[in-house]
């Protein structure tokens, strides 16, 4: 079974930029644009998913907000990594592991690969 | 002297030996004319000097010494002291010096008497009681103004213990009394939060202005002007606590706490104007100091909000660009794909720039307007194409659909033409905010542009030029209530997208042009709608270069 990865981030071509090398190295992706419905999806799929990739500002619902809603409202322990293309996210109380935009797509795929070893 | 005629004589004789008299007494009206007298007969000098009492005279530096308690007008002496002891003599010369070097002259105390004058002093005071007592006869005095600079909380808490800041603001609302006379009150204070919690109610419910100085300011001193006519400079000696935790730091260590007059050194009075206005001077510059303050730091503030946006809409495109680039090396076969997001991300990094550019043209006042006559009902129509077919419109993925409407006055199928002065890439631009911002936040339904000609006659107003007014309206979620108030400010933005510059950029480009830009609610109160007018006559005395 491959590893399932979901990528949450208001900015439609950077889902599907980190979805396009996700997938082509060999990675289940499911995409969203919008944290509330990404948040729906991996409530009632959380077994899926072994990695979420977050973006921070976002309309609706922070990158923050939509970890700790995870944290809180589903008993899982996935692992969220914020990618944000903000100056900086301030307190951090969940201690998300914070990388900044641009990300180089060798950089993304080394990122993954630790969280996920086997593909 | 004058009036017992052997006492006269002697002295007259004196003067005629070249003897020099000198005289030290308190000028008043009804001894000027026996002043005048002595001045004529013995050639004396007489100096003034305010609340001199007591009688005594000295010959030859302190040879001889005469002193009297009560000396009753042209009667014999009960008493007299007479010396002729050197020590005492000179002790008594000493004295007469001492008083001498404080008088003023007599001409200037007469012209003071006799124009009515009231005199000019800068006194000092040592009693706290008398400064105190002093400072409420001020206040009470005033008529127009008062400036007070309370520099240590514990001054402030001072004034307050004492009722001087609720009469301030009886004084500030004084308008309602029958002489209509309004006092203008001003405080300087400093910045503590117990004393701003103190005085909110004050600086929201009266006419009193409140400045809060820095903490550190240095200064030791309560200041009182009022009028611009009189200063009171009170010495401060609480060590200049400006904040309430300094000074409990500094309580705890005490055994007890001192009362409040104990506070107060030495003061200085004045109602002489070069000095009250040099610290009305001062005043002014602190109060000034303390508003350019406020402004910096809310520059700063802008100015952080702005490096973020800015440096999150720089690298959201960045991002894409980078990546895409990186995965045609990866996959060359696929260049075609990925060229498109590359392309539309770069747009949006170009657009940012131009937008970040403009800002700082309108901020320094150098954005230049290229005036030339133009169709309109064609330059938005060619707008409105430029816009659907650009790489970065959204509007493609989406089942919204543009109308343009043109002007059609003549009630043809063929619009008439319709000219204004202006400078057609600015309207263009302005037309393609509008429309970016109709399209970013209409997911589905229309966007509808028209154009309002001003009918000159139905203009009653000669003298206001006809306007031209463009509409443009969409059916989409319309304008959060939250960003309403500063939709036309810079980086007004709810959207997470969007550096909040659009709407900023576009009403100063219509304000150059003449014209004005606003919201409007729509007629089913769905959507958004924005008008904005143009002015259809030339008014720029320079066709081709503008500046605002």
């Amino acid at each position: 079974v491959n590893h399932s990865i979901a990528i949450v981030d208001d900015e439609h071509d950077t889902v599907q930029l980190f979805k396009e090398i996700l997938t082509t190295n060999g990675y289940n992706v499911a995409g969203f644009t919008n944290p509330l419905l990404a948040l729906e999806y991996i409530k009632e799929n959380h077994k899926e998913f072994d990695l979420i990739l977050c973006d921070y500002r976002m309309s609706y619902l922070s990158g923050y907000d939509f970890a700790r809603k995870i944290a809180t409202e589903i008993n899982t322990a996935i692992t969220i990594i914020i990618i944000t293309a903000a100056n900086d996210i301030g307190i951090n109380p969940l201690k998300l592991q914070v990388y900044f935009k641009p990300l180089t797509m060798s950089k993304l795929l080394d990122l993954v690969k630790k969280h996920i070893p086997s593909v | 002297m004058i009036d017992v005629e052997s006492i006269k004589e002697a002295r007259i004789k004196a003067k005629n030996r070249g003897i020099k008299f000198r005289y030290v007494t308190e000028v008043t009206t009804k001894n000027i004319s026996y002043c005048k007298e002595m001045i004529k007969y013995f050639g004396a000098e007489i100096r003034h000097l305010d609340d001199v009492k007591g009688n005594f005279e000295i010959s030859d530096d302190g040879k001889e010494y005469v002193a009297t308690a009560n000396l009753q007008e042209a009667k014999p002496l009960k008493q007299l002291i007479y010396s002729n002891v050197k020590e005492i003599g000179e002790q008594q010369q000493y004295i007469f010096d001492t008083l001498w070097n404080k008088t003023i002259s007599f001409d200037e105390k007469i012209k003071e008497i006799e124009e009515g004058i009231i005199p000019e002093v800068t006194e000092v005071i040592r009693n706290p009681h008398k400064a105190q007592e002093l400072e409420w006869n001020l206040l009470k005095m005033a008529t127009k103004e008062i400036q007070i600079i309370y520099s240590t909380v514990k001054a402030y808490k001072m004034q307050k213990s004492v009722g001087v800041i609720d009469y301030l603001a009886k004084l500030a609302a004084k308008n309602d009394d029958d002489d209509g006379s309004i006092i203008k009150v001003r405080i300087l204070t400093p910045k503590d939060s117990s004393i701003q919690e103190s005085l909110q109610d004050l600086k929201d419910n009266s006419n009193v202005d409140i400045n809060y100085i820095e903490p550190k300011s240095g200064i030791i001193i309560k200041t009182i002007l009022v009028d611009k006519k009189h200063s009171l400079v009170m010495e401060l000696k609480d060590k200049g606590y400006s904040t309430e935790a300094e000074e409990k730091d500094s309580i705890l260590s005490k055994t007890k706490t001192a009362p409040a007059i104990a506070e107060i050194g030495i003061s200085t009075y004045s109602n002489s104007k070069p000095t009250v206005l040099s610290y009305l001077s001062i005043f002014e510059t602190l109060w000034r100091q303390t508003e350019l303050f406020e402004q910096l730091k809310q520059v700063d503030i802008l100015k952080t909000e702005f490096i973020n946006i800015a440096a999150h809409e720089l690298r959201t495109p960045t991002q894409t660009i980078i990546g895409y680039c990186e995965m045609i090396n990866m996959f060359p076969d696929k260049k075609d794909e990925y060229i498109n997001p590359i392309k539309r991300n770069s747009e949006r990094l170009y657009k940012l720039t131009q937008d970040i550019l403009d800002v700082a043209k309108i901020e320094s006042n150098s954005l230049k307007l290229d005036i030339e006559k133009i169709e309109l009902n064609e330059l938005i129509n060619e707008t409105v194409i430029d816009f659907i077919r650009r790489p970065l419109s959204s509007i493609n993925h989406k089942d919204v659909k543009i109308n343009f409407n043109p002007s059609n006055n003549n009630n043809n199928n063929n619009p008439s033409p319709l000219f204004v002065y202006a400078d057609k890439n600015r309207i263009q631009q302005v037309i393609f905010n509008l429309l970016d911002n109709a399209s970013k936040f209409t997911e589905k339904g229309e966007i509808t542009l028209s154009i309002i000609e001003d009918d000159a006659e139905n203009n009653k107003d000669n003298d206001k030029y006809n306007d031209i007014t463009i509409r443009i309206q969409d059916t989409g979620k319309g304008i959060d209530s939250e960003i309403l108030p500063r939709l036309f400010k810079k980086f007004a933005t709810k959207s997470e997208r969007g550096t909040g510059l659009g709407l900023y950029i576009s009403k100063n480009i219509i304000e150059a042009h003449g014209g004005k830009i606003w919201t409007e609610k729509t007629s089913d109160g769905k959507g958004t709608l924005f008008v904005f007018t143009l002015p259809t006559r030339n008014n720029h005395k320079n066709n081709f270069e503008i500046s605002f």
